[in-house]
């Protein structure tokens, strides 16, 4: 319920059409009982402008306005709701049946939504009820019948991409009938979409019942605003009131139902909501840059802290990071999933989603300062990371299949991105340096021509690293340059990856949750826990002598090719819920050495050996 | 000598400029827009009944006989192809003598072998026009500029009835462009027409545009209008804004502004408001088919429920005519002022249908009715007073409309139980006979009263007018008592003109002058 | 690929063949089972039944239901429309007489919306969430919820008779300049008002849907790259995001394309446009059912080929997409 009061909070439009959509059901429920005028009796004075006794005024005949508004309120929502009702009806059934069974039935029934769809609607609908007679009933039955292959369609895409989950299949086996295997199991999992597309198809249906009446062939006995308009239209010198309000009401309504639409369509879509956080400021600061020395470190990462904005809460997933990486070198950083690794990726090269934010920390890139408490440093207007990036420093993203642009060539990706920082290049120089690349890291060059989705997993990671090495960086962060791709595969490109290091000198951050990819590729290791660097050492000292208890947990936890055949130890506890308040030891409550220091007091950085950190209070004891 | 030329080049100078500005004047051809509701569906108005095309085909064809708002003050019929014609004693034979100097549009003389032509079609084919002309037995031509229709049975009216249907679809066409055609509807001059009135044929742009122009060789005289235009204006208010603006000169009635604005027009000098009566009235047929309106107290007491008054208010802004008898003002002493129809009283009305076995039920109501109209906007806002007036009395009326081509259809088959009319009762009051007589073409109420069918027979026969007189009012009394009808208001039309235009068919000083109702040769432009 | 492209197309084209047979007997079924036809629109008041029974003998009305249909699927097939009850001239002519007046109307309005709003979406879409988004998203929902009759009706009230500055019916001035320059100007000022109304109506779709997929299309993972490869913002969202956006607009679009003969009857009522729509619309309470049916049978063709070119142009604009 809190959660409701949230979710709307944010959304003055959706609270708003609720309360108008309301308004109307309870005016069309109420009419009868209200305190206001019969709206056909003809007793006022006719031409009456809005005032204090007729609020609205009166029309030509002398009917009150409003009471003509309230009940003209009553015929919009019937028609909406049975309209759309009998459309969604018609069309969760056929669509189902049609998506369920497949085959002949599927292909005739998608023939005949197709059909109905190219026959133009308003002019059936005209047809029937020009044809027919003008009664309320023709006009929402001939509405439904012309609007209903909407909702068939978007239940037959539901039913068909439902039918093949687990648990309809378990149903089946389990000897459900076809019917009660649609009714219990499909429907009311894709129901969604039709809901949604409901109250669009209410605004429709509101809005072509008025057109009707408009063009004379309304129901003649029933108020509708439709008609008001309709009779208003040779009124509109004497008395404007009668055309002004009941538009204004249909265009209230209208847009209430498809606002609601929207609103519905967020609640039940989560992942849209992401569409809707508010972007995060961006702070600069002005620094006058200073030569940098020639022996500074490639990167330098000082008390680093960002904070992800989701709604009303925010969460650190980079909570005080420190560490610094000489030229040539190359440091592993590992962790459970939702450790903060990637976004530390991310971090040092800013490029974070939109609602992150640096809260604080410093960041020297060769030596040139890129963050200062947080804040992007620039000079006269330049930020000083963009000389840097992709240049100096660049990084490889995971998923490959998303991270290049899916509707462009490979080869016009990787030229673009070379001329972008080559402004003296032309178009063959740089078509040049992508084979060069190219050949460098085993992408065949007939590969320049295709799309990322004709290419293989592997195939495509290549691709991206030979984007990240177009301009020849010294810094490399490569976020789990492996994780979507099969074993040997795998294997493969980390070996590339390596053999680049050497070749080219590059310095490399890897972030990956296998360590043993890790261990093979980096010197140095940095494990991470809930944001925070809790250990990090050179790599033969993290898997010989680990002092943290979270580190050991993670070995331990690797299972071994020779030795005895044993249970690897498994973590208890869930991974930490950086929402929620965590304890002054982040890992205290899954540690097996935990004591109620850990609870209370933050642990200190103990220098347990040269390039040795470990963040806890028993590093320094016991060396095992 | 210099003083001689100078003297002659000033008043040469002087006579070019008048010239010119005579010329000029002359040069400026005064159009006359007139907007019309929709777009004609065809230039050919005797082979189907296409009320969007009377107006341009009856001032680019011209008819035998002409009626016109002239009917007001008593004119039946006045020729317009014919200069003259009598009746034999019979009254079987009328003979027509036509004017020699008529011209089609294409040089070629008028004369009495295209009304024969036209005339033979038409009966031949059964026309719309047939209605009339299938009393008449032959025509014959004795001469190029005699025609003479031999009738099959006397009918005092005749002439009137023509001229009126002619008005609609009974158009004099030109037998030499004619003749190869197989019926009215083929053929190139359908689209395109060649008559012999005021107003030539120019084009037709499709989407709603006719224009004509002034036919300067017509035997009467060139039109004072150069140009004639019929514009479609769907919207009421657009045509209201360009009137406002002054692009157009005149809306007629299918325009006329809610009557609750005529008093600020009135006071307004750049706009005259016109109202013409005609000869036919607003009323409602009862269908006497239909439980309960078979009861004569149900008949009466719905007579009673009814408030002329406060429909008038309400409908007309108080400003026509109610009528409480079975005819128009127009007809003058041909009304019968003793039978009136049965007065407003709600207590009567609704003891009446206590009486009559129909009590109010649990929810107030006695029975349920339907009520309709054709497509005219004073009939629909009559009919929409009139249901809440009878739902006052405990008659659940309700309204049904139709489209008007439905709804004549059901008119025709009786399939109503109370519709808003247009009684006629000129220019012949024969008229009766078609409304009232057993069997009567618009007798949709399925009224049979024996006597009155044998008085209203012999009425149509008799040449004496008092004798007419008296029985026509004996017939008006019959109906009041019977109510298969009851009759409401004199039918008016209101026509807004621009102040200095004059001369337009709903005006006086147009009657027997414009030709037809919708004739536009008597208008004057201003400056003219 | 020509050969591919080629048989898709002729495959297409092919469909709208039981299209238009169906479209045919539906329509055909409901003039048949409605009451009245076209010889009492004809006939007018009180007319003799020997011209009703004339009328419809020589329109064949007579014939039993399946005889009709069947002359009428062959003389479709000969490619013949047949003529107007009314007016007698031949269905063809007289629909392709209307079409050029709506095209210019609603193609104008659809042009225009989809650009307009198109680039709104696009310049809301910076930054999601903000005030500005919000409150144009709203106000786009407002505008495609106003009845297009209504807001012509509006605008005639304020531009044509209080302001006086814009003219109201029609779509040239009676005594205007029939050709050249001059007839140009004379549409063009009348087109103002009709196009205003259509276009508001139909610019909120866009903005919206120019929104959310912008929108989107920023949140993903290439866009991410893209930037940090360096390219400015507004390089990103015009060449890139833009591109990508332009999917859901196009699928609109084609289904809006569709309607584009049908999609004004309303408006060319309010401003007495001599357009298609009012046509039919006139044709359907006439009962003149040749037109009907051909003007249902064109309409239904416009749908299907902008269906087509839509989807032609999604597989250019899309390369994962196939055709299929």
């Amino acid at each position: 319920m809190l959660g409701l009061v949230r979710v709307l909070s944010g959304r003055i439009a959706l609270v708003l059409s609720m309360i108008i959509v309301g308004l109307a059901v309870f005016a069309a429920i109420a009419a009868p009982w209200l305190p206001i005028a019969d709206p056909n009796a003809m007793d006022a004075m006719p031409y009456t402008p809005p005032g204090a006794e007729h609020w609205l005024g009166t029309d030509n005949y002398g009917r009150d306005v409003l009471s003509r508004i309230v009940w003209g309120a009553r015929l919009a929502l019937l028609v909406a709701l049975i309209s759309s009702a009998i459309a969604s009806f018609l069309g969760i059934v056929l669509g189902s049946i049609s998506g369920y069974f497949g085959g002949l039935i599927d292909t005739v029934l998608s023939r005949t939504f197709d059909v109905f769809l190219l026959i133009p609607s308003f002019f059936l609908v005209l047809l029937i009820v020009a044809l027919f007679g003008s009664r309320i009933e023709f006009t929402m039955v001939a509405i439904a019948l012309t609007t209903w292959p909407r909702s068939a369609r978007i239940m037959r895409a539901q039913v068909l991409s439902l039918k093949s989950r687990v648990y309809v299949q378990a149903a089946k086996a389990a000897g459900a009938s076809h019917a009660r295997t649609l009714i219990r199991h499909i429907i009311p999992n894709g129901l969604a979409p039709i809901i949604t597309d409901a109250t669009i198809l209410m605004g429709l249906a509101v809005l072509t019942e008025a057109g009707l009446s408009f063009l004379g062939l309304g129901d003649q006995n029933a108020v509708s605003w439709g008609r008001m308009i309709f009779d208003g239209q040779r009124e509109l010198r004497l008395a404007p009131w009668m055309s002004i309000f009941p538009g204004v009401s249909l265009l209230l309504l209208v847009a209430a139902f498809n606002l609601l639409g929207d609103g519905l369509n967020e609640a039940l879509n989560p992942q849209l909501r992401r569409l809707t956080t508010r972007a995060a400021q961006k702070p600069t600061c002005e620094l006058v840059p200073t030569v940098p020395e020639p022996d500074a470190p490639i990167l330098r990462v000082s008390n680093l802290r960002m904070a992800y904005d989701l709604g009303s809460n925010s969460i650190a997933p980079v909570d005080g990071v420190s560490f610094t990486l000489q030229r040539g070198d190359s440091l592993g950083v590992v962790g459970e999933s939702g450790c903060g690794k990637s976004s530390l990726g991310a971090a040092i090269l800013q490029v974070m989603a939109p609602n992150a934010r640096m809260t604080d920390g410093d960041i020297d890139l060769a030596g040139a300062p890129i963050l200062r408490d947080g804040c992007r440093v620039v000079h006269n207007g330049r930020d000083s990371l963009a000389s840097l990036r992709w240049t100096k420093a660049a990084i490889i993203f995971q998923s490959a299949m998303n991270a290049l642009n899916p509707v462009m060539k490979v080869g016009d990706q990787l030229i673009e991105a070379f001329l972008l920082h080559r402004t003296d290049a032309n178009r063959d120089a740089a078509m040049q340096r992508v084979v060069a690349v190219f050949d460098l890291i085993g992408v065949p060059r007939a590969r320049m021509g295709s799309y990322p989705h004709e290419l293989s997993g592997g195939m495509r990671q290549r691709v991206m690293i030979a984007l990240s090495l177009l301009h020849e960086p010294e810094l490399l962060v490569a976020d789990e340059p492996t994780t979507a791709l099969d074993v040997l595969v795998q294997d493969q490109i980390l070996g590339e990856i390596d053999a680049l290091k050497k070749q080219m000198g590059l310095s490399l951050i890897l972030i990956s949750h296998d360590m043993g990819a890790v261990a093979e590729t980096c010197r140095r290791v940095a494990v991470m826990y809930a944001g925070e660097i809790i250990e990090i050492a050179p790599t033969e000292t993290i898997f010989g002598y680990a002092r943290h208890p979270y580190t050991q947990a993670l070995l331990a936890a690797l299972p071994t090719v020779s030795g005895e055949k044993r249970l690897p130890k498994t973590l208890p506890g869930e991974p930490v819920n950086m929402a929620e308040p965590m304890t002054a030891c982040r890992f205290a409550p899954r540690c097996e050495k935990a004591a109620d220091i850990c609870r209370t007091t933050r642990p200190p950085r103990v220098d347990v050996a040269p390039e040795h950190e470990a963040l806890c209070h028993f590093a320094g004891l016991v060396r095992t | 000598m210099p003083w001689l030329i100078a003297r002659l080049v000033r008043t040469g100078f002087l006579t070019l400029c008048l010239l010119g500005a005579v010329g000029s004047m002359a040069q400026q051809p005064t159009t006359l827009v007139v907007p019309q509701l929709g777009e004609p569906k065809t230039l050919s108005p005797n082979f189907a009944s296409d009320s969007l095309g009377f107006a341009p085909t009856s001032n680019i064809y011209s008819h035998l006989v002409a009626i016109d708002w002239g009917v007001n003050k008593g004119t039946g019929a006045y020729g317009d192809l014919a200069e003259s014609w009598s009746t034999s004693p019979d009254g079987k034979v009328v003979t027509f003598k036509l004017h020699k100097a008529a011209k089609w549009h294409d040089g070629k003389p008028v004369t009495a072998a295209d009304v024969k032509f036209t005339y033979d079609t038409i009966i031949a084919k059964k026309y719309p026009a047939f209605v009339v002309l299938k009393n008449v037995r032959e025509v014959t031509t004795p001469d190029d500029h005699t025609v003479v229709l031999n009738l099959i049975d006397p009918e005092i009216g005749f002439v009137p009835m023509l001229a009126q249907v002619s008005t609609w679809t009974a158009k004099i066409y030109p037998k030499h462009l004619w003749s190869d055609q197989d019926g009215f509807d083929k053929g190139p001059y359908v689209i395109a027409p060649v008559g012999s009135g005021p107003f030539r044929f120019v084009r037709w742009e499709k989407g709603g545009l006719v224009e004509l122009e002034s036919n300067k060789a017509y035997f009467r005289g060139p039109a004072k209008v150069d140009r004639l235009v019929f514009r479609q204006v769907t919207d009421v208010n657009v045509a209201r804004a360009e009137f406002d603006s002054g692009r157009l000169q005149f809306l007629n009635y299918e325009y006329a502004p809610p009557l609750a604005e005529i008093v600020a027009l009135r006071q307004d000098p750049k706009v005259r408001v016109v109202f013409t009566p005609s000869h036919f009235s607003r009323d409602i047929q009862l269908n006497l088919t239909r439980k309960p309106l078979d009861k004569l107290e149900v008949r009466q007491a719905i007579a009673h429920a009814i408030d002329r008054e406060a429909m008038n208010r309400l409908a007309f802004g108080g400003f026509w005519k109610p009528a409480t008898h079975a005819s128009v003002e127009s007809q003058g002493d041909l009304i019968n002022r003793a039978a009136t129809f049965p007065a407003f009283d709600r207590a009567k009305a609704e003891a009446l249908l206590d009486t009559a076995g129909l009590p109010r039920g649990p929810g107030g109501w006695r029975f349920d009715i339907s009520v309709t109209n054709p497509n005219c906007p004073d009939c629909k806002a009559m009919m929409q007073v009139l249901v809440q007036q009878l739902r006052q009395v405990g008659i659940n009326a309700k309204l049904e409309q139709f489209d008007q081509a439905t709804w004549f259809r059901r008119q025709a088959e009786k399939n109503f139980d109370i519709s808003c009319y247009f009684t006629r009762y000129g220019p012949d009051p024969d008229a009766y006979r078609e409304h009232f007589m057993t069997g009567g073409g618009r007798n949709n109420m399925s009224y049979s009263n024996a006597e009155f069918d044998q008085l209203a027979t012999r009425a149509a026969t008799l040449p004496d007018k008092a004798q007419r007189r008296a029985i026509y009012q004996q017939l008006q009394g019959m109906i009041v008592r019977d109510l298969p009808y009851i009759n409401l208001f004199n039918e008016q039309k209101t026509t807004i003109i621009r102040a200095g235009w004059s001369g337009f068919n709903t005006e006086p000083e147009a009657f027997d002058k414009a030709i037809t109702w919708f004739g536009y040769y008597s208008v004057v432009p201003p400056g003219k | 690929m020509h050969v591919g492209l080629l048989r898709f197309v002729l495959l297409r084209l092919l469909q709208l063949v039981p299209v238009t047979i169906i479209v045919i007997v539906i329509n055909f079924l409901l003039l048949h089972l409605a009451p009245g036809d076209i010889s009492t629109t004809l006939a007018g008041d009180n007319a003799d039944p020997a011209y009703l029974a004339m009328i419809r003998e020589s329109y064949g009305l007579d014939r039993p239901f399946h005889e009709q249909l069947w002359r009428y699927l062959v003389q479709i097939g000969s490619g013949d429309m047949g003529v107007s009850f009314r007016s007698r001239e031949p269905v063809f002519d007289e629909i392709m007489l209307r079409v050029p007046a709506t095209l210019l109307l609603v193609g104008t309005s659809l042009v225009l919306s989809v650009v307009v709003g198109t680039s709104i979406g696009t310049w809301i879409a910076r930054r999601p969430g903000s005030t500005l988004d919000s409150g144009i998203s709203a106000l786009a929902v407002g505008l495609f919820s106003i009845p297009v009759f209504w807001l012509g009706l509006m605008l005639v009230l304020l531009f044509a008779v209080r302001l006086q500055i814009l003219p109201a019916m029609g779509m040239t001035s009676v005594d205007g300049p029939r050709e050249g320059i001059g007839r140009v100007m004379d549409v063009a000022t009348h087109m103002v008002l009709p196009v205003l109304a259509l276009m508001t109506v139909s610019l909120g779709q866009y903005v919206r849907l120019a929104r959310s997929a912008v929108a989107e299309v920023m949140g993903e993972s290439y866009i991410t790259t893209v930037r940090a490869i360096g390219f400015s913002e507004r390089t990103i969202m015009m060449h890139y995001a833009l591109r990508n956006a332009l999917l859901p607009v196009v699928t609109v679009l084609g289904l809006q394309l569709g309607l584009v003969l049908t999609g004004a009857v309303l408006t060319e009522t309010v401003f007495s446009w001599p357009g298609l729509g009012r046509l039919i619309y006139d044709a359907i309470l006439a009962r003149d059912t040749p037109v009907i049916m051909g003007s249902f049978i064109i309409m239904s063709a416009t749908v299907a080929i902008a269906s087509l070119v839509t989807d032609l142009l999604y597989a250019v604009i899309d390369p994962r997409v196939g055709l299929k």
